[in-house]
């Protein structure tokens, strides 16, 4: 199994030297402005990316991204240049436990989270925060939404606000198929 | 004479179960789509620390007749939640024209250290052009605000310097008289919430 991901990391960075990135055909009728990585064996199609405009006065963001890939696959690191951020983390949104909790009044919290579950699963208890995560897998097929509430990139000390308008480019890493460079549009809310 | 006694009671308990729908029928308009506490929520008791400028004052959950207070708990460097909520109730207020001017939005800060006076409203106004940023000014000041919307927060700081911040994720919306008459979950949509903004504000009228 190692070497066949070596064998493929190898071609997927022979097909990434080759041809650049190609933009997705009109075949495809989600995305007009996708980016895919392609190569003989797997694409990855990463679409619907944005980045949200800063508020005043914070120095994190996030960005998200639609990721499918035609073979197993998974990301594994993303970067962005310093004069964007300092550093940037793949995170995703989880539900505390409640022995985790250093609030006490966690218990109203569940019962009135409680009366929310018909709406959102995110309110079935209290407590939400952010936690990193090493990779997101990408299983054969299957469309990854990283998304408000759940799975995003979180930029780190922004080196100035994300202005609406603006384009950052970022690389995101994949297990298999190696680099590839974005254009994350900036706009204040999902497209 | 028991048989009786248990179809009295039947049909007692069937009148008090039709009198208690038809009550609660009459209390909350079925067509808000954010939940409605039972009973009734008051937060009018206590005041929350404002800080405006260089003016710090005591802030009531009571906004002025005919309007609505839209209450959060969150942080300004919390980059996903956070600003995902704030800027919905932005868009539900621009989809509802004029009547946006009777909406304000209070934020009460889970991160009161790193949120400052200097930080806090400068990011709300990102958000509304009526805002109150409310810094809590001691850590019993916040639990007293968290156990009166049932809202909860934790802070823990690790020993690399790094802040973990989790907080309660709904929004609480408040009449007139101080009432938290309808809470949004996380994740309900700048529609759903101009939705019931417009049934708030058009029966406060």
């Amino acid at each position: 199994m190692k070497h066949l991901i070596n064998w493929r990391l190898a071609i997927a960075g022979l097909a990434l030297a080759t041809f650049g990135l190609t933009a997705c055909g009109g075949n495809d009728t989600k995305s007009s402005d996708s980016t895919s990585a392609n190569d003989a064996l797997s694409e990855i199609t990463i679409d619907k990316q944005w980045a949200r405009t800063s508020p005043a006065g914070t120095t994190t963001g996030a960005a998200y991204m639609t990721l499918t890939s035609s073979t197993d696959d998974a990301l594994i690191g993303v970067s962005v240049d310093s004069s964007i951020a300092e550093s940037v983390e793949l995170h995703e949104m989880v539900m505390m436990s409640t022995d985790s909790s250093m609030s006490g009044d966690m218990n109203n919290d569940m019962g009135n989270g409680m009366d929310h579950s018909s709406m959102s699963d995110h309110n079935m208890s209290g407590e939400m925060k952010m936690q990193q995560v090493m990779m997101i897998e990408l299983p054969a097929g299957k469309t990854v939404k990283l998304k408000p509430g759940g799975l995003h990139v979180m930029f780190i000390n922004l080196a100035k606000p994300l202005q609406t308008g603006e384009t950052i480019t970022l690389t995101l890493t994949f297990q298999n198929s190696g680099d590839v460079v974005i254009d994350v549009p900036v706009q204040e809310d999902a497209p | 004479m028991k048989k009786q006694s248990y179809a009295r009671r039947g049909t007692f308990i069937c009148a008090l179960t039709a009198a208690l729908v038809l009550a609660s029928c009459g209390k909350s308009s079925p067509s808000l789509i954010g939940y409605v506490p039972p009973g009734e929520k008051d937060v009018s008791a206590i005041t929350a620390t404002e800080v405006a400028g260089e003016i710090t004052r005591p802030f009531s959950f009571v906004p002025p007749t005919s309007e609505v207070l839209i209450v959060y708990f969150g942080y300004t460097n919390c980059p996903d939640l956070c600003p995902t909520t704030l800027a919905a109730v932005r868009n539900a207020k621009r989809q509802i024209g004029d009547l946006a001017n009777n909406v304000k939005l209070a934020m009460i800060t889970v991160d009161p250290e790193r949120d400052t006076k200097e930080i806090l409203p400068i990011y709300l106004s990102s958000f509304s052009d009526q805002y109150h940023a409310l810094i809590p000014a001691s850590e019993e000041e916040l639990i007293a605000l968290k156990d009166l919307f049932q809202a909860s927060s934790s802070i823990i700081k690790n020993t690399d310097g790094t802040v973990e911040v989790g907080h309660s994720t709904t929004t609480y919306v408040i009449n007139d008289k101080g009432i938290v008459v309808v809470e949004w979950p996380y994740g309900l949509t700048a529609n759903d919430m101009a939705n019931d903004l417009t049934i708030l504000l058009r029966s406060a009228k």
